[in-house]
């Protein structure tokens, strides 16, 4: 391959380095209404009465809207596939608002000053009323988040807002009574997940203008431009056809660009008014009012024998979405489903629970998206277990987990808010990562820990983790190729960079069939009137989707191309070979030239454009797969950890780009590092955030971060693009898990709750000497 | 921020009428902390033309311009001496390069703020602030007073002498602000044990250092008798960035290696 | 009120509010290369040179800068594409919001340590968060490009 698993530097990184116009609000009219939102001061209460007069007649202000000014038309802003196996219980305004930060009031003024003034001059009364706030109370709570009538399911989720119960699933394969019974070891914990912010770099931002057509064209920083037009049109009952969204670069997503953020609201504001208008969020928006990830906790039992046979996995599940439902079903099923099937021998595997409403902020999708808190949890008991059962955590795995060839008929029964779709492992190179692994971090030699000094002591610990790659049978990608005198051509897709760099590997890919080099291929992602349709970047999708869709595509226009060259050069096509920069017979006596060809195309002889399409859905997901393992410090006085090291090794198939690869993996890892040990979230006692800025949300700097090894195993799945699969979440499941394992190796003390702060090792410290 | 005018005084006679000319009128340093204040001000006073931006030796002492950033404290070649450098690693250990630029020691001293990595190894090099107007005084004296002493800082005064110290900073991540920062001074046989962030801002360990400074040795017993007296006498408070118990604990180890590395290598 | 400054080089005047900080001074002059990422000196995203020094245009004065030189990426765009090249080799680059402040930041390291090691340069840039890339690929483009830079020099 000489493209393709190729180094090659992202097509767009000189500019964005350079600081050219590249993101959305670099793209606003300079003319735009600068919106403001009014946000609620209260977890829960209802407007009983809301006057804007003084507001609405400031000088400056053009526009004030309300909740009166809407048709009430339930949706959901989740940014999923249609129909959405999220629960359609939001509207643009409504006259309850359900956690600090909701949305009461739109103004839209002249500048910001002004904007911002006539907010204060809005005057709102509410009905302040109890708010739920301990997600452990919300099942059946006599106060209900959610009475209002019209709000439904697309399909049966378990949605039952009367119980304040946004999904609820179950499931049981085998006798998971029975399983445990029989076992010779029995362990039962509980964990707890924190409600972890994006922290992307890029606050969310969007704004909307008519155009020359009157058509609404909007610039956002979504990973959904086609989710985000059809959401605006069946919200503002506004006619799709008059909606154009774009999505130009993106300062970092993570999945908490996934849903609707400001766009109904801008478009609302341009609609009303016929003027340009945007809303950039502010960092203590994107905290409050945006998304985090959904908190959970996990009730788990594991079963084994003595010889180390796993038996029996049972996993309970509550989650807190928040205020509104958006993603609440699938991110809970994706903490069983791509999770339990990395122990796929076991007799008997219970998955269930419920995920409720709370006051909280939102929850939503965010980069291992349920995966990453179920992995913790069970990574974690797995260790447990066999602490329990006195063997070696590596050689407890590499007896029990996923081998190649193998399944599990987890992958059937659980899917996204549907049926699964069975598959078998076509390629899992785990036992290669796993023992790499063992190599790169000297588990040998430093398993469980090392003392340094009479202060210091270091414990490594493993994980092992799956993800997905796209959602089958509903993840659709495709790509339009055209050839341009000259001899090079466009690649339009609708796959949706957003800083993880899948143009240049979708470049990539269609170089690589074209057999030409990047510079070759032109690409524009992500305009809903230019591109052609696409799912958008989620559920690690993109290079296995997408990247087939531009494979098809390509593979067309190869044929198109030496179609066109057979009846130019007068030899079967058959016989043509195609170089990727000219066309010959087998002798290579009669040639011509790709440029040549093109500029005959187009100036000089049946005349004709070029051009494919090419799309493409799953039928399956093809899981990567890794190894992590984490060797932490711990000063035994004070509990303070640092992970000196981070080992990754990686199936995602081949990596179109290894080094963009990385950096996906590096990424990745580097949040997980971040939710495993410092990003606290703290909630007042009155519902509000405290964590609303970097100020008190800490993630990790580069001090934080000591050394990263990341490794790819060979792999090459057959159904991916050149043998590719996903690599862009799979990086951030497993430090929890392994970084609380290697904390217990080290010092014996284990943390169930997430993040495991200073004062809480030291605090775990402090009991076991008690103990002692 | 709301600002009603904005000079850059010419001198510091100026800078001071300015300041007294009304209640709502403020002087900018940095300027860093103020924005997070979000404050509204009638005239803002801007130091940066009065040459504050200086570190001087006279041989007897170090005087440091009001205006000097972090960044130049923790470059600076002599303050990376004095006391071990405590000062200099402790402004390094503020942030990042560009709060470094514009946060002043002036700012950092003036805020009062509890959280201050400044304050703490300040009070252990007893330093000396220098007013415009009125009388100097010790930053323990400075922090200790309830006066609201409306004045320049002009600069701050660090008597040199054979002296050792220690700092440190005890933080979640490198970009936050302390659970607690600890600073131990010696300079023969006197101590100083400092504690910063607390979360109230930095005090002295009195009776801790009083009993160091009777004992002939200082060994591992007296070390460890040494922070339990001074874990006793000073507060402790909790905030979202630690409990009280986990700063007291903090205190203890953190002052306990300090003692000894002020009292081991020997110069 | 009226100030100067000297902005990538060229002397410009313009009518600020007291209370106005540079980055929203800066959109005004048309540079849109300074964007916003927090508003309280934590990210790094908005870092200018003043007088060839990194600081958060979000929280300085404008008029505090009266007078001064102002650097964004516009006016060290020879090495700024020359820093991207290393960290287009590295992989380095995800979403490039942080990136020209981050190249502002190495420039003035640059020119106040030419020779840096791996922790200095961590020190330096401590307060350019980013939550894409890890942080070591960017280390070794930084190191790299830094090092030829300092071959350069020497040539
Ligand atoms: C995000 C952030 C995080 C921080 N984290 C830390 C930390 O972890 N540890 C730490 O120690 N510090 C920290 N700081 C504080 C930083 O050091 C402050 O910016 C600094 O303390 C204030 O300095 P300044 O020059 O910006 O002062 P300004 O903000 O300009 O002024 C602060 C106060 O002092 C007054 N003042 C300033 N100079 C004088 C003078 N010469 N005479 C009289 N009054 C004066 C001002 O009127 C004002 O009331 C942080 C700051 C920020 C913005």
């Amino acid at each position: 391959m000489k493209v393709v698993n190729q180094k090659i530097p992202s097509i767009d990184g000189k500019s964005l380095m350079m600081g050219r116009i590249a993101y959305s609000d670099d793209f606003a009219d300079s003319d735009s209404l600068v919106i403001k939102v009014l946000r609620s001061p209260h977890p829960f209460a209802k407007i009983v009465a809301i006057d804007v007069s003084s507001a609405s007649t400031l000088p400056g202000v053009e526009i004030v809207l309300t909740y009166a000014d809407f048709n009430r038309i339930p949706f959901t802003r989740a940014g999923q596939g249609y129909p959405e196996p999220s629960p359609h219980d939001k509207f643009v305004l409504d006259e309850y608002v359900r956690y600090i930060g909701d949305e009461v009031a739109i103004v839209a003024a002249v500048d910001e000053a002004t904007a911002k003034q006539a907010l204060k001059l809005i005057n709102v009364e509410y009905q302040v009323m109890e708010p739920i706030l301990d997600f452990e109370t919300a099942y059946n709570n006599p106060i209900v988040l959610h009475p209002e009538p019209e709000i439904h399911e697309m399909f049966p989720i378990g949605f039952d807002p009367k119980k304040n119960v946004a999904a609820e699933y179950h499931m049981e394969i085998g006798d998971i009574e029975t399983a445990l019974k029989q076992c010779d070891v029995v362990v039962n914990e509980t964990y707890y997940t924190q409600a972890q912010a994006h922290a992307m770099m890029e606050p969310h931002s969007c704004n909307a203008r008519f155009d020359h057509l009157n058509r609404l064209v909007i610039y956002s920083s979504t990973q959904t431009p086609f989710h985000i037009r059809r959401i605006i049109s069946q919200a503002l009952e506004f006619p799709i056809s008059r909606i154009r969204v774009i999505k130009p670069r993106v300062g970092g997503g993570f999945g908490g660009k996934q849903a609707v953020h400001g766009e109904l609201i801008a478009a609302s504001v341009t609609i009303r008014t016929g003027k340009p208008s945007k809303l950039v969020y502010t960092r203590k928006e994107v905290f409050e009012s945006s998304y985090t990830r959904h908190p959970m906790r996990f009730d788990m039992r594991l079963g084994a024998m003595k010889d180390g046979t796993l038996k029996a996995i049972d996993c309970q599940v509550l989650s807190d979405t928040g205020a509104y439902g958006e993603h609440a079903l699938t991110v809970f099923m994706v903490a069983g489903s791509k999770v339990l099937p990395l122990y796929n021998k076991v007799d008997s595997v219970r998955f269930g629970g419920k995920v409720v409403y709370t006051n909280h902020t939102p929850a939503g999708a965010f980069r291992g998206y349920g995966a990453i808190q179920g992995n913790f949890a069970l990574e974690s008991v797995i260790d447990v277990l066999c602490h329990k059962l006195q063997i070696d955590p590596v050689v407890f795995r590499q007896k029990n987990m996923m081998k190649e060839g193998e399944s599990s008929p987890i992958f059937a029964i659980m899917g996204e808010g549907t049926e699964g779709t069975a598959m078998t492992m076509d390629t899992c190179k785990l036992d290669y990562c796993v023992k790499r692994g063992m190599e790169l971090i000297g588990w040998k030699t430093k398993y469980p820990r090392q003392v340094i000094s009479e202060d210091l002591v270091r414990g490594v610990g493993m994980a092992i983790a799956m993800q997905g790659s796209g959602i089958p049978l509903i993840d659709m990608g495709s790509a339009i190729i055209k050839l341009n005198d000259g001899g090079f051509y466009n690649l339009l897709v609708g796959a949706t960079d957003i800083g993880q760099k899948s143009d240049t590997i979708l470049a990539q890919i269609c170089a690589e069939e074209l057999e030409t080099t990047i510079d070759k291929i032109i690409v524009t992602s992500s305009d809903t009137d230019l591109t052609p349709f696409d799912t958008g970047a989620y559920a690690s999708s993109t290079t296995y989707v997408s990247g087939n869709a531009v494979v098809n595509a390509a593979k067309a226009m190869k044929l198109l191309l030496i179609e066109e060259a057979a009846k130019i050069l007068k030899i079967n096509k058959d016989k043509i070979i195609f170089d990727g920069s000219s066309f010959s017979d087998s002798e290579g006596k009669i040639k011509i030239s790709l440029a040549d060809l093109s500029n005959r195309l187009y100036y000089n002889e049946n005349q004709k454009q070029l051009a494919t399409t090419g799309s493409f859905v799953g039928h399956k997901s093809p899981p990567p797969f890794m190894a992590g393992f984490a060797e932490v410090e711990i000063d035994i006085k004070t509990g303070e950890t640092s992970v000196i090291n981070y080992v990754s090794v990686v199936d995602c198939g081949t990596t179109i780009n290894p080094k963009l690869a990385q950096g996906q993996v590096e990424g990745g890892i580097v949040q997980g590092i971040g939710m495993a040990l410092y990003e606290e979230v703290n909630v007042a006692k009155s519902g509000k955030l405290i964590t609303n800025s970097f100020l008190s949300y800490k993630i990790p700097t580069r001090l934080e971060i000591k050394n990263l090894v990341t490794e790819f195993a060979d792999s090459y799945e057959e159904s991916g693009p050149f043998g590719a699969k996903s690599v862009a979440e799979i990086g951030i499941d497993t430090p929890p898990a392994a970084i609380m394992n290697a904390i217990y190796n080290a010092i014996g003390v284990r943390i169930n709750v997430l993040p495991a702060t200073p004062e809480k090792i030291w605090m775990g410290i402090n009991k076991k000497e008690k103990k002692l | 921020m709301k600002i009603e005018r904005y000079v850059k005084s010419p001198s510091i006679e100026a800078a001071f009428a300015s300041l007294h000319e009304g209640t709502n009128n403020k002087i900018i340093a940095g300027g860093a902390w103020l924005k997070l204040t979000d404050p509204t001000i009638d005239t803002a006073i801007d130091l940066s033309l009065l040459n504050l931006d200086f570190i001087t030796d006279n041989g007897k002492e170090i005087e440091i311009g009001a205006m000097t950033t972090l960044h130049t404290l923790g470059r600076n070649a002599i303050l990376n001496k004095i006391y071990d450098g405590i000062l200099s690693r402790a402004a390094m250990q503020i942030m990042g390069i560009t709060v470094r630029n514009i946060a002043t020691i002036g700012g950092c001293i003036m805020g009062k703020f509890g959280f201050s990595d400044i304050l703490t190894p300040l009070v252990a090099m007893d330093a000396l602030l220098i007013f415009h107007q009125h009388d100097k005084m010790t930053v323990v004296e400075f922090l200790n007073t309830k006066e609201n002493i409306r004045d320049i800082l002009v600069k701050v005064v660090i008597r040199k002498a054979n002296t050792r110290g220690y700092f440190r900073k005890i933080a979640l991540t490198h970009l936050d602000f302390a659970v607690l920062n600890t600073a131990v001074s010696r300079n023969g046989s006197e101590f100083r044990i400092v504690f910063g962030s607390r979360p109230g801002v930095s005090t002295r360990a009195y009776k801790a250092e009083n009993f160091l400074k009777e004992q002939i040795k200082i060994d591992e017993d007296v070390m460890n008798k040494a922070v339990e007296i001074a874990a006793a006498e000073c507060q402790f408070g909790s905030n979202q960035r630690g409990s009280a118990e986990y700063r007291q604990s903090l205190a203890k180890v953190y002052a306990k290696r300090g003692i000894k590395a002020v009292t081991t290598n020997e110069n | 009120m009226k100030i100067e400054l000297t902005l990538n080089g060229r002397k410009i005047s313009v009518d600020i509010l007291p209370g106005e900080y540079l980055i929203e001074t800066l959109r005004k002059c048309n540079i849109h290369s300074v964007r916003r990422g927090c508003d309280t000196t934590n990210c790094g995203v908005c870092t200018i040179l003043l007088d060839g020094k990194p600081v958060p245009s979000c929280s300085v004065l404008s008029a505090q800068a009266d007078h001064h030189q102002i650097t964004t990426i516009e006016g060290i765009a020879h090495e700024a594409e020359k820093l991207s090249t290393f960290f287009g080799k590295e992989g380095a680059d995800q979403c490039g919001y942080c990136n020209p402040a981050l190249a502002l930041s190495v420039y003035a390291l640059m020119k106040e340590n030419p020779h840096p090691t791996s922790a200095e340069i961590d020190e330096y840039l401590i307060g350019n968060l980013c939550r894409c890339s890890g942080y070591k690929n960017q280390n070794k483009a930084i190191m790299a490009f830094l090092a030829e830079e300092a071959r350069m020099e020497e040539q």
